[in-house]
C-alpha cells in the first residue's frame, strides 16, 4: 500500500469513520495509533517494531534523563543509537538485503523501515531539546508513539516537532466540522491530481534517461530534458504526496506544517531552500546549522561557510550512501557559498534590473542550477551520472538529429502515446504553476462548494494515470 | 546605563556597518523580512558583532528567538544591566 | 453537507458516464484502431493475416493480392499477445465474412512473456460491453475489470494509452476520415535499419532464462479451434531469422518443435525460412533484434511465403 493508492484511501475513510464515533481523546488518538500501525504492517512487520521500539526507548529515555539530570553524554548515548539505527537501516536498504526480512511490495521499491529517516530525525530532536530544557519530557506514551508512526506521513513527512504535535493531539475534535472535511478532502484532491495526472506522465521518459542503457539519453538534449523533466515531476510528486499527508491529517482536525512553498517561483538557491521540503530543512538548519554557525560565529565568514557545509553534508548521507549525494551536497554548498559572496551584488542588480525582469532571469537560472544538481541526485551511480554529464558537454552531438517538423509531430522517438501524454501533463504543469498562488488561496475555503470539488475529481478520473504503481522518490527515505 | 533609544540607534549603526547599507533604519518591529541582507546565512556574524559591541553573549536558543528588533533590544537591556 | 457531498458524487457520476459514453462512440469509430475499422467497413478479404509486428510489418497484402488473386487484409497489431490476437480475430469473424485463410505468425518467441502482461488491455477498451472481450480481459488483468467498474476509469486505467487514441479519434471525426491511412492493415517499418552497435559481437539478443507460457499456448489453441469452427484454413509462419540467432539462442529450437508439434496435431502447415539467403547479412533487417527485415527485403521473403502457400495450400 502507497499512499494514494486505493487501500490507504480504504484505510483512511474507515479510520476517520471509527475517529469520530468516539469522543474521549485518549480512545480517539487510540483509533490514529491502531491505524498507523496497521498501515505500517503493510512493509512488513520490521518496519513496526523499529518505529514502535524506537518510540519506547526515546520516551522513556528522555523521561528518565531529565528527572535525574540530563548529562551530555546521555544525549550523545540515546542520539548515537537513533543514528546507528537510521544509518544501519540504510545501509541495508541499499544492499537490498532486507529482501531476507520481510515481504516486499509488489511494484514497488523495497523498503526496510518505512520512514526511519523521518521519525528518527523527530527522535533527535526531542532529545536534544529535552536537554537543552526547551521542553519538558511527554507525559503520554501513546501521543509520543502517535507521532512517530501517524499514518498520513509515515512514510515521507513532514517532519514534526513531537511536542507540538502531542499538543495538538490533545484538542483532537469531538464531530466532523465541514471545514475539515472540506479543506481536508481539497487537498487530498489536489495531491492525487499532481501525482496521478501530473508527475506520473513523466515517469516514461525519466526512467528511459536515467535508468535504461540502450537507448537511454542518446544526446546532450535529452539529458537536459530528463534533469529538467525530474525536477518538475519530483515536486509534483513530492508535493502532491504533501498534500494528500496534510489533507488526510485535516480529517481528524490535525494541522500539518506545510512543506512546500512554490518552490519553482524561486530566485536563488536559498531561496529554494526556504521553499523545498522545508521541515526537513528547518530541522538541519535548527539542529546542525545554527549550532556550527553559533560555535564558530567569531570566525564571520568561515563560520556560514562550514555551518553549510556541515548541514548539506549530512543532508547529502540522510539522503543516501551513493557518490551521487555527495556531489549533490556539494553542488548546493558552491552554489551557496557562490551567492553568499555575491549577496551584495545580486541586490544591487534587482534594483537596477527591476524585480520583474531580474526574475525573469534569476527563476529560470535557479531552475537549472537545481535540476543540474539533480542529475547526479537522480543518478542510479557514479558511472551512470558520468555517462549523462559527458553526452551533455558533447556539443557536437547535443541536438538530436531531426528535423523541427518530425520533433513537434513525433518528439525524439517512436513512441507517440508517451510523448503526447508527457506533453499533456507538461501544459498540466505549467497551468498549475501559473495558477499555484491563486488555487492555494482557493483550496483554503472551508466552503463545500460542490461544482468545485466535482471539478476536482472529474478532472482527476479523466486524466489520472492510474495504474503504474506511483513511483514515489522520497519513500525511500 | 544606556537607554532604550541609544540602544537601538547603537544597534542601527550596527546594522549599517554590518551589511554596508546606508539606508537602513531600524525599528522595534523591523524583521528580517524588512532588511535585505538579513537572513539565516548573515545572522550569526550580525549577532556575534551585537555581541562585541555591547560585550555581552547570548546564548543559541536567545538568538534564535529573536522575533523582530524589540526582542533583540530587550535582550540586550536586559543583559546589560 | 452530506448531501452536498451526496450530490457531488452523483453528479460526478453522471459526467464521467458521459464521458465514458461520448468515448466509447468515438473509439469505435476511429478507424486506425483495426478493431474498430473492420467494424465498420467491409473487407470482402480471403486471406487475413494475423499476429504481432512480424505480421503487421512484414506481411504486405498488396503483394498478396497481386501474385496469388485473394484479397488479403492485414490484422497484425505491433505488441499484440496471442490472447489479443484471439480478440481481434473474434472481432473480425462478428463483423465480416470468414476468410478462406488465416496467415498466424507463430515463434518460440510468441510464447515467451517478460512480464505478466499477457493481453494489451488498452486495444479492447472501446469493445469491453462483448461479453468474450470482458470475460478474456478479466482473465488476464483482473484489476483493470475491478476498476472498470467507475464510469469512465476503464479509458483513464490506461490513460497514457489512451488520451492518444481520444486525440487520433477526435481528429479523425474532424477531418470526416473513414480510412486509416494503410487501409489494408499493412505498417512497413521505417526506411532506415535500427541502430544496432549496442548489440553483442555474434550481432544478436539473447535471451534469458526462456520459459513457455501455458496462457499463451491456451490463446494459441483457441485461435486455431475458433478458425476450425468457422471453417477457416490455418497456416503458421515464422520470419526468416538472422542467421546467428539460433546459435546465441540454443534451447528456442526445441520450443519451435513444440511448435511443430501442435502444427502437425492440427493438420496446419508450418512455414519457416531460416535458411533463405538474405538471412546472412545482418544489412538485410530493420530491428536485428527481433529478426524484422526491411523495406528491400520483404518483398523477397513475401514471395517466397506467396510460393508456398500456392505450392502446398492453396491447391486443394
Amino acid at each position: 500500500m502507497n499512499p494514494g493508492s486505493l487501500n490507504y484511501f480504504l484505510l483512511l475513510i474507515g479510520t476517520t469513520i471509527v475517529f469520530y464515533l468516539f469522543n474521549d481523546n485518549k480512545l480517539k488518538q487510540s483509533v490514529l495509533l491502531l491505524a498507523s500501525l496497521f498501515f505500517l504492517s503493510f512493509f512488513g512487520i520490521i518496519p513496526v517494531i523499529t518505529c514502535v521500539l524506537l518510540s519506547i526507548l526515546n520516551f522513556y529515555f528522555a523521561k528518565h534523563a531529565f528527572k535525574y539530570g540530563y548529562l551530555f553524554s546521555k544525549l550523545v548515548a540515546i542520539n548515537t543509537v537513533n543514528v546507528l539505527v537510521l544509518l544501519a537501516f540504510r545501509f541495508v536498504n541499499e544492499l537490498n538485503i532486507g529482501s531476507l526480512f520481510s515481504a516486499p511490495l509488489i511494484g514497488e521499491q523495497f523498503i526496510v523501515a518505512l520512514g526511519i529517516g523521518f521519525y528518527s530525525l523527530q527522535n533527535i530532536a526531542y532529545q536534544i531539546d529535552i536537554y537543552k530544557k526547551r521542553y519538558t519530557p511527554e507525559v503520554s506514551l501513546l501521543s509520543f508513539t502517535l507521532s512517530n508512526t501517524f499514518f498520513t506521513r509515515v512514510s515521507s513527512g513532514p517532519i514534526l516537532n513531537i511536542k507540538a504535535f502531542t499538543a495538538s493531539l490533545s484538542t483532537l475534535p469531538s464531530k466532523l466540522t465541514e471545514e475539515n472535511f472540506t479543506v481536508g478532502l481539497q487537498r487530498i484532491l489536489i495531491g492525487a491530481i499532481k501525482k496521478l495526472v501530473i508527475a506520473e506522465r513523466f515517469s516514461y521518459y525519466i526512467n528511459l534517461y536515467f535508468d535504461g542503457i540502450d537507448p537511454g539519453a542518446k544526446t546532450g538534449y535529452d539529458v537536459v530534458i530528463a534533469c529538467f523533466l525530474f525536477t518538475i515531476q519530483l515536486y509534483f510528486d513530492f508535493s502532491g504526496y504533501m498534500d494528500i499527508a496534510i489533507g488526510s491529517a485535516r480529517m481528524f482536525g490535525i494541522n500539518l506544517s506545510e512543506n512546500f512553498n512554490m518552490p519553482l517561483r524561486s530566485q536563488s538557491v536559498s531561496e529554494w531552500w526556504r521553499r523545498w521540503h522545508i521541515t526537513l530543512i528547518n530541522w538541519f538548519t535548527q539542529y546542525i546549522y545554527y549550532p556550527v554557525a553559533y560555535k564558530f560565529r567569531a570566525r564571520r565568514m568561515m563560520a556560514t561557510v562550514f555551518a553549510i557545509i556541515s548541514t548539506f553534508a549530512i543532508s547529502a548521507i540522510w539522503h543516501g550512501f551513493g557518490v551521487t549525494y555527495l556531489i549533490w551536497g556539494s553542488l548546493h554548498i558552491m552554489y551557496l557559498i557562490i551567492e553568499n559572496f555575491l549577496k551584495k551584488d545580486l541586490l544591487r542588480l534587482n534594483e537596477k534590473l527591476t524585480s520583474f525582469y531580474y526574475q525573469l532571469i534569476f527563476t529560470p537560472l535557479t531552475f537549472i542550477l537545481v535540476s543540474f544538481s539533480n542529475l547526479f541526485f537522480r543518478s542510479n551511480s557514479l558511472a551512470d551520472a558520468k555517462r549523462l554529464l559527458l553526452k551533455l558537454i558533447d556539443w557536437r552531438h547535443f541536438f538530436p538529429d531531426i528535423s523541427l517538423k518530425s520533433w513537434i509531430l513525433n518528439g525524439v522517438d517512436w513512441k507517440m502515446e508517451f510523448m503526447v501524454s508527457m506533453r499533456l501533463g507538461f501544459l498540466f504543469a505549467i497551468l498549475y504553476l501559473l495558477f499555484e498562488e491563486k488555487l492555494f488561496l482557493r483550496l483554503n475555503k472551508s466552503k463545500f462548494s460542490i461544482p468545485f470539488i466535482t471539478f476536482l475529481i472529474v478532472f482527476l478520473v479523466v486524466f489520472g494515470v492510474f495504474n503504474s504503481g506511483t513511483r514515489f522518490i522520497y519513500m525511500n527515505f | 546605563m544606556k537607554t532604550s533609544e541609544q540602544i537601538l540607534e547603537e544597534l542601527q549603526g550596527i546594522f549599517i556597518k554590518e551589511f554596508s547599507d546606508s539606508s537602513i533604519v531600524l525599528t522595534d518591529e523591523t524583521t528580517a523580512k524588512d532588511i535585505a541582507m538579513w537572513d539565516s546565512l548573515t545572522h550569526m556574524g550580525l549577532m556575534d558583532t551585537i555581541e562585541r559591541h555591547f560585550e555581552i553573549s547570548f546564548s543559541l536558543d536567545e538568538m534564535i528567538s529573536f522575533k523582530n528588533v524589540g526582542d533583540l533590544r530587550t535582550a540586550i537591556t536586559a543583559k546589560l544591566k | 453537507m452530506w448531501k452536498k457531498v451526496l450530490i457531488t458524487i452523483l453528479v460526478c457520476l453522471l459526467f464521467l458516464s458521459l464521458a465514458e459514453f461520448a468515448t466509447d462512440y468515438y473509439l469505435k469509430r476511429y478507424p486506425r484502431l483495426k478493431s474498430s475499422y473492420i467494424s465498420q467497413v467491409e473487407q470482402n478479404a480471403d486471406i487475413v493475416v494475423l499476429g504481432a509486428c512480424e505480421a503487421a510489418m512484414m506481411v504486405d497484402p498488396s503483394l498478396l493480392d497481386s501474385l496469388t488473386g485473394y484479397k488479403t487484409y492485414n490484422l497484425g497489431d505491433p505488441g499484440a499477445r496471442f490472447a489479443d490476437n484471439y480478440l481481434d480475430l473474434y472481432q473480425y469473424l462478428r463483423f465480416q465474412k470468414a476468410p478462406k485463410y488465416l496467415l498466424l505468425h507463430v515463434s518460440p518467441e510468441s510464447f515467451y512473456s517478460i512480464d505478466d502482461k499477457l493481453l494489451t488491455t488498452y486495444k479492447h477498451q472501446a469493445f469491453l460491453s462483448d461479453s468474450v472481450v470482458f470475460n478474456v480481459t478479466k482473465e488476464l488483468d483482473p484489476d483493470y475489470i475491478k476498476f472498470s467498474k467507475i464510469p469512465f476509469l476503464k479509458y483513464s486505467y490506461y490513460n497514457i494509452f489512451t488520451m492518444y487514441k481520444i486525440f487520433g479519434a477526435i481528429g479523425y471525426s474532424l477531418l470526416n476520415k473513414k480510412h486509416p491511412d494503410d487501409r489494408d492493415g499493412f505498417i512497413p517499418p521505417p526506411p532506415f535499419n535500427s541502430d544496432t552497435s549496442a548489440l553483442s559481437e555474434s550481432n544478436v539478443i539473447t535471451l534469458d532464462s526462456y520459459s513457455w507460457n501455458s496462457t499463451e499456448e491456451k490463446y494459441f489453441r483457441k485461435i486455431i479451434s475458433l478458425c476450425k469452427d468457422k471453417g477457416i484454413g490455418v497456416v503458421f509462419y515464422k520470419l526468416p531469422y538472422y542467421h546467428n540467432y539460433y546459435n546465441a539462442n540454443l534451447e528456442l529450437k526445441k520450443y519451435e518443435e513444440r511448435i511443430r508439434d501442435i502444427a502437425t496435431e492440427n493438420n496446419v502447415p508450418y512455414f519457416t525460412y531460416d535458411t533463405a539467403p538474405f538471412t546472412n547479412d545482418s544489412k538485410n533487417y530493420y530491428k536485428l533484434e527481433n529478426n524484422l527485415l526491411n523495406r528491400n527485403t520483404i518483398p523477397e521473403f513475401n514471395k517466397m511465403l506467396i510460393r508456398d502457400l500456392k505450392d502446398s495450400v492453396f491447391v486443394q
